[in-house]
């Protein structure tokens, strides 16, 4: 251990050359076989393809929103990343090193490099833990620090909870109370990259503004690279630097966040867009919204995964599976008529 | 009172709130949850009800339903629907004919509020059956299978023939809120109180819903009342708003008029929290604090304590409902010329605005 005090703060331990980034998804794919438990439980014979194909990368400090609704995969894509959940193909590299070969001592280092903050801000915390044993915990996993230099009240300041909360269970915290417990568990190994499933999913307006806040604070003050899975367009709309927008375990559209939300090149991108409530233009501003629902990934559409709710169909989309095609520098869709898509005009 | 606040005359209501108080009890300390309030829903209009967690939204639509748990109960006030029927003192069976006949309800989550192990088919007659009186003849029967169809079709659920053969669970969330709805719908109410309907549900399939129900709103003339703790979706689909803290409407007017001018600061405050595209590298406003505790007596105003521009004045007396700007009531010693709250000296925004006629 070169690192003796294992106070919270500082920029990020170990800062390598930022030449292989961060974190990078090589065609990833996760199919869940119709021999797993979960399968089974489904009545399931033919596997669900979770993660099909995705391939992404991010750099230090940079902001990842993945975007998708429920069943896109985005979870498994995100507990894949982690090597929380099997690849079954593909490949996942962390600042360069390959995180499916890593033996166990590289293992335990990732973990205190990559970490998550999970959804259910409750369900992940032991309830019958106290607010700084949930703290010491991750000290005391990776055997760092002896008991008097836990740095709780600095983690619990940092994330800011008033100290007297380190006395009490997880019960006794509100929802966004528990999520800033979550955070800072996430944050006292000084990790580089933290994956965040959900961040302000079940807040109030103002607690979750409170906690946006503070992701960005953090961010700025350490340096962190945040994945961000969620379905709230305006969440990665306020925080995110680039987005990927994930429709039945593929990626359908990546670029920044600007240029995702001003030119959507996909389709279902473009339905998503024109989804959000709109707080200014008010409720006459919205058009038509996209028909049907996402199919199940048991069983996914032929060719284009979008196409029976797409518009923009033609014949070829049920046949032809589209690829990632670089549109722009920095940019890419997955559709066959990206072209005339862009040039339809704003959704919104 | 009716005529202090401003409100259209009684006879345009369907739902008239009159000083409505709830308590819940528990391990013998007693939560004033909703400590007396006014409200009027007028027919054809769509009302969103909107707070935080704890406001008491959610107790005040179970409240006119008379839904509410076995720890609540209604301790003061009436509630007056068609302005006739007061459901604070109605028999039981007097209730169960309001309750789908006049005002029916649907939820945030479906799936527990249909009963998974009947069939779609079977629950959509059997609350026509049960409001024909429970025993009903083979025609019937049929009649209202064929109702309860032409209802799935409605609700925008083309396959009704399948659908009426399927368990709860084998639907989607979309769905499940259609059948909800559709259910809803099957005795014709006059008023539908929608709780979070759209809160567990994907951003497109949201889309969906809010349209459906602002379809089914005009095409059967029916009141709504929208809970919701999202802001956008008041500003979407609904024409009024009530702002609700602590048990206390806060504000209430148009939906247009408080969202461009908000009176309160507590509005303001949550409109100005919701994160979108535009803040961007900036800060969001966030409200310090918590909610107060509704266990014994509340001094002053009740978001005092988190209000940026309290005085004493609103820490020692509760405000009255003031109109103010073109909000029609506003709970707000600011807004009130005679409450001895001091304007010199706070920035220019505070100061309540003269909004010229449009």
């Amino acid at each position: 251990m070169t690192t003796p005090a294992p106070g919270p703060g500082g920029p990020a331990a170990g800062a390598q050359p930022p030449s292989p980034p961060l974190l990078r998804l090589e065609d990833l794919s996760v199919t869940f076989s119709p021999d797993g438990a979960l399968a089974r439980l489904a009545g399931n014979r033919r596997g669900v393809r979770a993660v099909d194909g995705v391939s992404l990368s991010m750099s230090d400090a940079e902001v990842l929103g993945v975007v998708g609704e429920s069943g896109s995969g985005k979870t498994t894509l995100a507990l894949a990343a982690l090597r929380l959940q099997r690849a079954t193909s593909g490949r996942v590299r962390f600042a360069g090193a390959d995180v499916g070969g890593m033996r166990r001592q590289a293992v335990r280092r990732f973990r205190r490099d990559a970490v998550m903050i999970f959804q259910d801000p409750h369900s992940s915390l032991s309830p019958r833990m106290r607010v700084s044993s949930l703290l010491r915990e991750p000290y005391v996993i990776h055997h760092i620090g002896p008991d008097e230099q836990y740095p709780v009240a600095e983690l619990l300041d940092m994330v800011e909870l008033p100290e007297r909360l380190a006395g009490s269970y997880p019960h006794e915290l509100s929802g966004g109370q528990a999520r800033r417990v979550g955070i800072a568990r996430a944050l006292a190994l000084r990790p580089r990259l933290i994956v965040a499933d959900e961040p302000t999913a079940g807040l109030d307006v103002s607690a979750a503004s409170a906690i946006l806040n503070l992701l960005q604070r953090l961010r700025a003050e350490h340096g962190t690279g945040y994945l961000v899975i969620t379905h709230a367009l305006n969440v990665v709309g306020y925080l995110a630097d680039r987005i990927a927008v994930m429709y039945l375990g593929r990626v359908v559209e990546t670029g920044s966040a600007e240029q995702v939300y001003d030119t959507p090149l996909h389709p279902y991108t473009r339905a998503l867009i024109a989804s959000i409530p709109d707080m200014d233009s008010g409720r006459r501003g919205r058009q038509q919204p996209v028909a049907g629902e996402i199919p199940s990934p048991r069983n996914p559409p032929s060719g284009c995964h979008f196409h029976p709710r797409c518009p923009f169909a033609i014949e070829r989309c049920r046949t032809d599976d589209p690829v990632l095609e670089e549109a722009a520098p920095g940019r890419q869709v997955a559709c066959l008529r990206w072209r005339e898509v862009a040039s339809a005009g704003n959704p919104t | 009172m009716a005529s202090l606040n401003g409100r259209p005359a009684v006879d345009e209501a369907v739902l008239d709130i009159q000083d409505l108080a709830v308590e819940y009890r528990s391990r013998g300390s007693v939560m004033r949850v909703l400590p007396g309030v006014d409200l009027t829903i007028t027919r054809g209009q769509v009302v969103g009800l909107v707070g935080e967690s704890g406001s008491g939204k959610s107790t005040l639509a179970l409240a006119v339903l008379r839904l509410l748990p076995a720890n609540g109960k209604i301790t003061a006030g009436r509630i007056v629907l068609d302005g006739t029927t007061d459901l604070t003192s109605i028999s039981r069976e007097q209730l169960r004919r309001v309750r789908g006949e006049k005002v029916a309800m649907i939820f945030q989550d479906p799936l527990t509020s249909l009963n998974p192990t009947f069939k779609i088919g079977r629950q959509m007659i059997d609350v026509q059956t049960a409001h024909a009186g429970g025993r009903v003849r083979w025609p019937d029967r049929k009649q209202f299978r064929q109702r309860a169809m032409a209802l799935l079709h409605e609700v925008g659920l083309p396959d009704a023939d399948q659908l009426m053969g399927s368990y709860p669970h084998q639907l989607s969330g979309g769905m499940r809120q259609r059948v909800m709805t559709a259910m809803a719908l099957s005795l014709e109410p006059e008023l539908l109180i929608a709780d979070e309907p759209t809160s567990a549900l994907d951003v497109t399939t949201e889309a969906q819903i809010l349209g459906l129900l602002r379809q089914i709103k005009a095409s059967r003339d029916l009141t709504i009342l929208f809970v919701t703790h999202d802001l956008s979706v008041v500003a979407e689909i609904c024409d009024r708003v009530v702002v609700m803290y602590a048990g206390q409407v806060m504000e209430q007017g148009e939906v247009a008029d408080v969202f461009r001018e908000p009176q309160h600061p507590y509005t303001s405050a949550l409109l100005d929290a919701v994160a979108t595209r535009s803040h961007r590298g900036q800060p969001l406003n966030t409200i310090p604090g918590r909610v107060p505790s509704l266990i014994g007596q509340i001094k002053g105003c009740r978001f005092a304590s988190r209000c940026s521009y309290a005085q004493d004045v609103c820490r020692a007396e509760e405000p009255r409902p003031v109109a103010s700007g073109s909000s029609e009531a506003v709970r707000c010693h600011m807004r009130d010329p005679q409450s001895g709250y001091e304007h010199a000296g706070l920035p220019s925004a505070a100061a309540p605005k003269v909004v010229p006629p449009p």
